[in-house]
């Protein structure tokens, strides 16, 4: 019998980003596979999630994170809370690295921070996350690229010794993938959300559907000017922004939404043929979104992000087969190419995005082959496979990680490192006030 | 602009993959950067003359330990799988690329092994773990083999604070940091005759079909997979033969008879296959006469672990194969395999599954039109392969060498302190009792 203590650090419920649906669906496959255990899900952020009949929900604010965690056996954590650390000492601790926070937050950071603030955050965070992989005895990330660059940060930092590699060479008990999944029954058309429904959408429209925020690294305008260059041949096509809004908590989002409703609105199609929609859309009812779409799209820059990543909302496509048209460059990418899931196009081609969706959109024979090569996509990615290496780690119990006493001076170390690393960071955020307010008294324009 | 290209294994007449890989790198950028003046540096036992390598247009230095100052204070920019701590003084305005092509970290886990003593071989694991970390954070700009290789390096820059915002920035695909420059195919043509292996392995028929396991018996691959799979064959499919080639490496300090080599030996004796189905051409094959044994044989066979080390390998064995236009059957769990896989080139098995081997050998010799298939893709993918196309991020640099790492002085110290570490593990793995 085992207590599992599962970590989300964003809002769970109604409005739920990828985080949020990924821990609840875990604690769900989690309960199901090890009716033994007890599971809780603790959560850092809004939470409106109705009682669960196999594992508890609790919030995550104050002092309570400490209490919860010092409860529980085993912690599944996306991002530890460093005011907790003390009380990891003695529990199982399990990083779910589903996506490279470094890189990610390098993007999503860019625009809005001064240059040597935006290398301090780095460097705490740098110097966090060896913290973090040195006190984990797993880790679990989304696909293989990821825990490539995981396995190299754990190499460099001496974290995969001799003795950890005998007891396992493949090293998949140290670092194992599971990907984000999807929900094992395909949605069901309930309601109508947009056709007919949504202002300037008509019943009888086609409807092009982009299902997630726009974060600073995702590429719309190369998208507004290609379904410009569509309009003339297909006049009853709507393009619409789902989730302009992000529901994570003092997350930045950078301008790119900004640009991309001027681009639209200087195009004159702002509310005419493309919508943005205020607001992010209940998590139930976006499956009915994605059933009333005919064309799903995401479009985004090569980037290392990119190459690093696992995007959600393509997952989503998936599980609801709806065909759609992506940028290559990152793993789901590929699988779209080899196994016909729609099509992929290079970063910033308009003209190869205009024919790519023209084709999409029309040709009848593409659509139905893309739509049953989703179908046994779906049938690959539910969550109780994606999440089974989790599954078998903890059935197992047998961690091949260094033991704890001979990473403890290491984790001393970076621990330390980690505390200078953010007094600097914060010291050099509080200057930067100092000087704001002094310069605003003087009535000179703030600085950046 | 004068580049120098340091080998670390010898080049000439006997090479091993890293001595191949440098020969060809030298001959392409003397052929492709304009203005550039090419020298290669050749260890002890490279028979690589200077006249041979006048004809590639690049000339030839034979250094050992005490020439790196020179070396250094002579070029300007070098390529090399790692440069010493006391080549730090010099190279603070030379450009250094660090060539990375095999997931050292891994391989040594493997090479490590056969260490009994495990505090000295912790110390020694030690060592080169900060060696690597030190060769990153000297690099100006970093290539490897394969994408799984470019991920290992880029956890190791991040972990070591290599990744600023300013580099991420100057490009955000990090192409200009870390470039992947796979191991390629030579350009000599396929001649149109094919051998016959009789003359080259007595005992072998010229009705024989040979399936070739080309390259050393390194320690943590798996022959004795393919030798119980050839057990089996011999009853069903007499005629078929394996023939082991290359069972050593040209370099010192390679063993010349692994426990692995020795127990491929012994089983094959127990079996009754010795010299009558399983064949060994004993002692390092040049990489001009492995061609004939290439062209005599029908394909290539390689079994190994699906483990860590094969996750980020690039078996360069396979692009030998790939030269002769060879199907080959080989282990699922690297890069290379899955290309086998995908286009195909030939079959894949999973790990220490003899039926598996015996499956797929039979499907490779009978299914004539697969086999045709194999090699009409083998022909197509050498186009795509050769050294000149695979070492194009490498000459885009030289041509243009502004490097997007952190800049020397920023590197500077951690530098410094790596080496320190570096050298006290390197002692402390000396004297560990």
């Amino acid at each position: 019998m085992k207590r599992i203590l599962i970590l989300c650090k964003s809002a769970v419920g109604t409005a739920m980003s990828s985080p949020g649906i990924r821990a609840t669906n875990m604690a769900r496959v989690l309960a199901h596979a090890l009716p033994e255990s007890t599971l809780t899900l603790g959560v850092d952020g809004p939470c409106d999630l109705p009682p669960q009949p196999r594992y508890a929900v609790r919030p995550l604010s104050g002092d309570q994170v400490r209490a919860l965690i010092r409860q529980n056996d085993v912690v599944i954590s996306q991002g530890f809370p460093s005011r907790a650390l003390a009380s990891s000492f003695g529990r199982t601790l399990i990083l779910d690295f589903f996506t490279n926070f470094m890189i990610e937050g390098l993007e999503y950071r860019a625009q809005r921070i001064a240059a040597a603030q935006r290398e301090s955050w780095l460097e705490s965070q740098r110097r966090y996350l060896n913290l973090q992989l040195t006190l984990a005895d797993y880790v679990i990330c989304a696909n293989e690229r990821q825990r490539d660059t995981w396995l190299g940060m754990m190499s460099s930092l001496g974290l995969i010794t001799g003795d950890v590699y005998d007891r396992d060479p493949t090293l998949r008990s140290l670092v194992a993938v599971c990907p984000y999944g999807v929900r094992a029954t395909a949605p069901l058309r309930r309601h109508r959300v947009l056709k007919g429904v949504y202002p300037g959408i008509g019943a009888n429209d086609r409807l092009l559907l982009w299902n997630g925020g726009i974060l600073r690294y995702y590429d719309p305008e190369s998208l507004i000017h290609a379904f410009r260059a569509l309009l003339p041949a297909n006049p009853d096509l709507k393009l619409l922004f789902l989730g302009n809004r992000y529901p994570v908590v003092g997350f930045d989002i950078g301008d790119t939404l900004g640009k991309a409703i001027g681009l639209a609105r200087a195009l004159g199609l702002e509310g005419q043929s493309i919508f943005f929609n205020d607001g992010w859309l209940p998590f139930e009812d976006s499956g009915d979104a994605m059933l009333e779409a005919d064309l799903g799209v995401s479009t985004y820059y090569d980037t290392l992000e990119t190459h690093l990543s696992y995007r959600t909302r393509l997952v989503d496509f998936i599980w609801a087969g709806l065909p759609f048209v992506c940028t290559r460059g990152d793993l789901i990418a590929e699988q779209v190419q080899h196994e016909g899931l729609g099509l992929t196009v290079t970063e910033r081609d308009v003209a190869g995005l205009t024919a790519a969706l023209h084709r999409l959109l029309n040709d009848e024979a593409l659509r139905a082959s893309c739509r049953a090569a989703l179908e046994s996509a779906r049938e690959r990615m539910t969550w109780e496979r994606q999440m089974a290496p989790l599954v078998d780690l903890l059935r197992r119990n047998a961690p091949v990680a260094q033991s704890k006493s001979m990473r403890g001076p290491m984790a001393l170390l970076r621990t330390a490192q980690y505390l200078n690393a953010r007094t600097r960071e914060s010291g050099q955020q509080r200057l930067r006030n100092a000087s704001f307010s002094v310069l605003s008294s003087s009535r000179l324009p703030p600085p950046g | 602009m004068r580049i120098l290209v340091v080998s670390r294994s010898v080049v000439g007449s006997r090479m091993s993959a890293p001595g191949i890989r440098a020969f060809h790198m030298a001959q392409i950028l003397a052929e492709q950067v304009e203005g550039a003046t090419v020298t290669l540096a050749i260890p002890e036992g490279s028979d690589l003359t200077a006249a041979e390598a006048a004809t590639f247009g690049y000339s030839v230095y034979r250094y050992d330990r005490r020439s790196w100052a020179r070396l250094i204070r002579n070029h300007d920019l070098l390529i090399s799988l790692g440069f010493p701590p006391m080549a730090i003084p010099f190279s603070q305005r030379r450009l250094l690329i660090v060539d990375l092509f095999s997931n050292f970290a891994m391989e040594w886990m493997e090479a490590g092994k056969s260490q009994r003593n495990r505090r000295r071989r912790f110390a020694w694991y030690e060592a080169q773990r900060r060696y690597l970390n030190l060769q990153l954070t000297l690099a100006d700009f970093v290539i490897c083999n394969n994408e799984r290789q470019r991920e290992t390096w880029l956890g190791f820059l991040s972990s070591l604070g290599l990744i600023s915002a300013a580099v991420y920035d100057r490009d955000r695909s990090l192409r200009r940091l870390v470039a992947v420059c796979p191991h390629g195919i030579r350009s000599d043509p396929l001649p149109d005759r094919r051998h016959s292996l009789d003359e080259l392995a007595p005992g072998i028929g010229s009705g024989d079909r040979v399936l070739i396991w080309n390259g050393g018996i390194i320690d943590w691959y798996d022959p004795l997979t393919a030798i119980r799979a050839m057990a089996v064959l011999s009853r069903q499919r007499p005629e078929v033969k394996l023939l082991f080639v290359g069972s050593r490496y040209p370099d010192p300090g390679f063993a010349d008879n692994s426990p692995t080599f020795q127990a491929a030996q012994a089983l094959s004796r127990e079996l009754g296959l010795y010299n009558r189905t399983v064949f060994f051409k004993y002692g390092w094959v040049p990489y001009e006469a492995m061609k004939s044994y290439l062209l005599g044989s029908c394909a290539g066979l390689s079994t190994y672990y699906d483990n860590a080390e094969t996750h980020s390998s690039y078996r360069t064995r396979f692009v030998d194969l790939f030269w002769a236009e060879l199907p080959l059957i080989c282990t699922r769990g690297d890069i290379l395999a899955e290309m086998v896989e995908r286009r195909p080139l030939g079959l894949t098995v999973p790990e220490k599954n003899v039926d598996a081997v015996v499956a797929a050998v039979k499907r490779l010799l009978d299914d004539e039109q697969f086999y045709d298939r194999c090699r009409a893709n083998l022909h197509q993918l050498k186009g795509e392969m050769g050294w000149e196309q695979t070492l194009q991020p490498l000459v885009a640099f030289c041509r243009d060498p502004r490097p997007i790492a952190r800049s020397k002085p920023e590197r500077l110290i951690p530098a410094l302190g790596r080496a320190a570490g570096y050298l006290v593990w390197r002692v402390l793995a000396r004297v560990m009792p």
